[in-house]
């Protein structure tokens, strides 16, 4: 059986051949050494990773003592939400966390350009995320609803902004490295910092996850 | 020295061709995971509109939700290659989340009855 082959240029020959593309590239890391069984990105992030799971996990809590106390304002405040807007911004969520895994298997491939395009489209997916959570929340306004109108709404509120400033602070990260990426900043062999940002988004996309079922689905 | 040329050609040629090859079911593989996320996403949402909230519909969405978080944290953020610890913390988080959720929607008398001032 034969394989097609992309065409060959001296870079592409040279980048294939310095090691292997995907998943166990031997990227330089300052933590857990080189190659299968290191970190992706740096022991930093992982840490504001736990320290935000955490965070959100106490909101979980709260959210579910608080719908155990209030059993009819939770079984209702659902139905009251704009369910379109949080299954789209879900779909969007998912998505950008794949634009990033593409991003991350070309920068290991050694394709700066379709890195960047990748990288391009994440941060368009995460402006459109902010647009229509800023549409979901002039729905709700129009519909009377706001922070203040009872137990639930004060939660959804708190979890929904805490997460969209998390999306904006995923964005500026990504932007951040994107400029760098366009500089040259991140090539097959070192790009740490690219893989600790995507880690970091896919966290975001984590989150929603839980997110999503909590407040618009359970009821 | 031609055949030594035409040698070294080949590997190359072969190495390349397998890699080309691990490329694309990398490609193919997260082009799976996403569509397979969105579809979950669409029937937890079909649900929410459809459905009458049940202690079978509450488990489905909470092992649909278990089901979500692996394949993100296994193939797009790519923890299956790496330091288990981390992949472990990462797992259990979703676990442990959606097995609460679960448990408290179903039965939420007991905690209601254990946070009671």
């Amino acid at each position: 059986m034969t394989v097609a082959t992309p065409p060959l240029t001296s870079s592409r020959v040279s980048n294939r051949l310095s090691g292997d593309v995907f998943s166990v590239v031997p990227v330089k890391s300052k933590v857990g050494g080189e190659g299968y069984g290191r970190i992706p990105g740096n022991i930093a992030v992982w840490i504001l990773i736990a320290a935000e799971l955490t965070e959100f996990a106490l909101f979980f809590l709260a959210f579910l003592i608080a719908k155990v106390h209030y059993p009819e304002i939770f079984a209702e405040g659902p139905l009251q939400l704009n369910t379109l807007a949080g299954t789209l911004n879900t779909l969007i969520l998912i998505t950008s966390s794949f634009f990033v895994a593409r991003a991350m298997a070309s920068i290991k491939a050694g394709q700066r350009k379709q890195c960047l395009r990748w990288l391009c489209m994440t941060l368009l997916a995460g402006a459109a995320y902010c647009g229509i959570k800023g549409w979901e929340y002039f729905w709700n306004e129009a519909a009377g609803i706001g922070s203040r109108t009872n137990t639930f709404f004060a939660v959804y509120y708190y979890l929904t902004f805490n997460h969209l400033l998390h999306v904006l602070m995923g964005m500026c990260t990504i932007g951040f490295v994107t400029l760098r990426l366009y500089f040259g900043g991140y090539i097959a062999s070192e790009h740490e910092g690219l893989e600790s940002a995507a880690c970091y988004w896919h966290m975001i996309d984590l989150v929603w996850i839980i997110i999503f079922p909590l407040l618009y689905v359970l009821r | 020295m031609r055949n030594a040329d035409s040698e070294l050609s080949g590997e190359v040629d072969c190495r390349l061709a397998c890699e080309f090859q691990s490329e694309v079911s990398v490609v193919g593989l997260l082009t799976i995971v996403w569509a397979l996320l969105i579809s979950m996403t669409l029937l937890s949402a079909f649900i929410a509109e459809q459905a009458e909230p049940s202690k079978v519909i509450i488990t489905v969405i909470c092992i649909t939700v278990a089901i979500k978080g692996v394949l993100v944290i296994d193939n797009l953020m790519g923890l299956r290659r790496v330091l288990p610890v981390i992949r472990w913390m990462m797992l259990s988080y979703f676990l442990i989340m959606s097995s609460i959720i679960a448990l408290v929607v179903s039965f939420p008398e007991v905690l209601a009855r254990l946070t009671a001032l």
